[in-house]
């Protein structure tokens, strides 16, 4: 009874905390007052994309599903990063306009930094501007090894804008997004319908976060 | 005291599935409670443009203590209702949330004297060259799932054209706050919250386009 009471407590607090993902953070209207800032833009090393299972399915779904999908992922495995790594130039060119000090970081980060202090020891600028993407490829409900309706064309970034002199973080937003396929997506090798879908996806993702940064200005 | 606690518990889980705010509703007329700084001796044409919408849907509702034969009799019935009234249970930012917001807008320019006279088109060939063109394009509107509340993204842009001048452009991403689980606020207020910050937006943009130079 006891085990049954701390698993029930543990479910329920797992159930409020999977509504509390981070906010999004606005970029507040001082930061376009500071013409003398310099700020430096890093990418985060992309995932291989692929499809992401989404809904009521457990391990052994998961791997009864991916076998199911396996030429999919390995279509999804050679998808264009190309787009994710013109991101910064995106950028640096909106930022240079606006007379910002940009300065691209070469090295591509292994992941999300956890510590930005040692960002600071690592890049050497006051602001640093982390792009990631989160996930890319497609998405498709299942309901254990059921799917429910057709995939779609998934992609996620995000993007933080950090004081490393302060740690605190001046701006963050989250784009994730999913487009749905327009006629028939099982179409190997090429799989035309489902890459317009993930296209779409990419094109509404950066705009979102360009959009979000530069809201105003 | 356990009994207390589970009983707590399943409340608690009850309380959270019932916060779901009814779909099909659409906001007020907005107001702007600030003075625009600006009076234009031109007449304003307002033109609006509508992009991508992505609306959620409510998800089904279950009782899974029914049996397998009570669920297939709730599953058709959900069917049915939704089949009968798509509305009440999709949630968007759509034309007709649009057709407020510009409507807000444009009696706002009207009562505060904005410009020499505010009208909308429906066609931005029909805005003659000596009249200022504004137009505001919903490029993207997002509603997202029954996690976020159905919290509401827009992505918008600002064009304002004057005669030769290079145009001014400004874009404008806003999102309605209060996007907890706990959230009680309806799906009404969430567009109002939006929409009441993007007329904000928009008007500091005509406000700055007026003071560069316009």
């Amino acid at each position: 009874m006891k085990i049954f009471a701390k698993l029930f407590s543990l479910f329920f607090i797992g159930f409020i905390l999977t509504g509390c993902a981070p906010s999004n953070v606005p970029l507040p209207d001082s930061f376009w007052q500071d013409n003398k800032q310099s700020i430096t833009i890093v990418t985060v090393k992309a995932p291989t994309p692929g499809l992401s299972q989404e809904g009521m399915l457990g391990v052994l779904n998961y791997a009864i599903n991916s076998g199911i999908n396996s030429d999919l992922d390995k279509y999804l495995a050679q998808a264009d990063l190309a787009w994710y790594n013109a991101l910064p130039n995106d950028f640096a060119t909106k930022m240079r306009k606006h007379d910002i000090n940009v300065k691209i970081y070469g090295n591509k980060l292994a992941s999300s930094p956890s510590n930005y202090a040692s960002l600071k020891g690592q890049i050497n600028t006051d602001k640093v501007l982390i792009l990631r993407l989160v996930g890319y490829g497609a998405e498709r409900q299942y309901n254990g090894s059921i799917p429910m309706g057709k995939p779609k064309g998934y992609c996620e970034l995000t993007g933080d804008l950090v004081d490393l002199n302060t740690n605190k973080v001046l701006w963050h937003y989250n784009a994730s997004i999913s487009e749905p396929i327009n006629g028939e997506w099982d179409q190997p090798p090429a799989y035309p319908n489902l890459t317009a879908a993930m296209k779409q996806a990419v094109a509404v993702a950066q705009d979102e976060l360009l959009d979000s940064f530069f809201s105003g200005n | 005291m356990k009994k207390v606690y589970y009983l707590f518990l399943c409340s608690m889980m009850l309380t959270l599935a019932a916060c779901t705010p009814p779909a099909q509703q659409v906001m007020p007329p907005l107001t702007y409670s600030n003075q625009i700084a600006f009076h234009d001796s031109q007449k304003a044409d307002l033109y609006w443009q509508t992009g991508s919408q992505v609306s959620s849907e409510a998800p089904p509702t279950q009782d899974y203590n029914d049996g397998i034969g009570g669920m297939i009799i709730n599953s058709v019935v959900n069917n049915e209702m939704r089949s009968a009234h798509p509305g009440d249970f999709t949630y968007t930012y759509g034309k007709a949330q649009q057709a407020v917001f510009m409507t807000s807008l444009k009696n706002t320019l009207v009562e505060q004297h904005a410009f020499k006279d505010v009208e909308l088109i429906t066609d931005p060939k029909a805005a003659k060259p000596q009249d200022v063109l504004i137009t505001v394009n919903f490029k993207e509107t997002r509603v997202l799932g029954h996690e976020k509340n159905y919290q509401i993204i827009l992505d918008t842009e600002l064009t304002i054209k004057n005669g030769n001048k290079p145009p001014f452009k400004r874009t404008y991403l806003v999102e309605s706050k209060d996007s907890s689980v706990f959230s009680t606020k309806s799906f009404k207020d969430q567009q109002t919250d939006v929409s009441q910050q993007l007329l904000n937006k928009v008007i500091a943009g005509m406000t700055q386009w007026y003071t560069q130079g316009h």
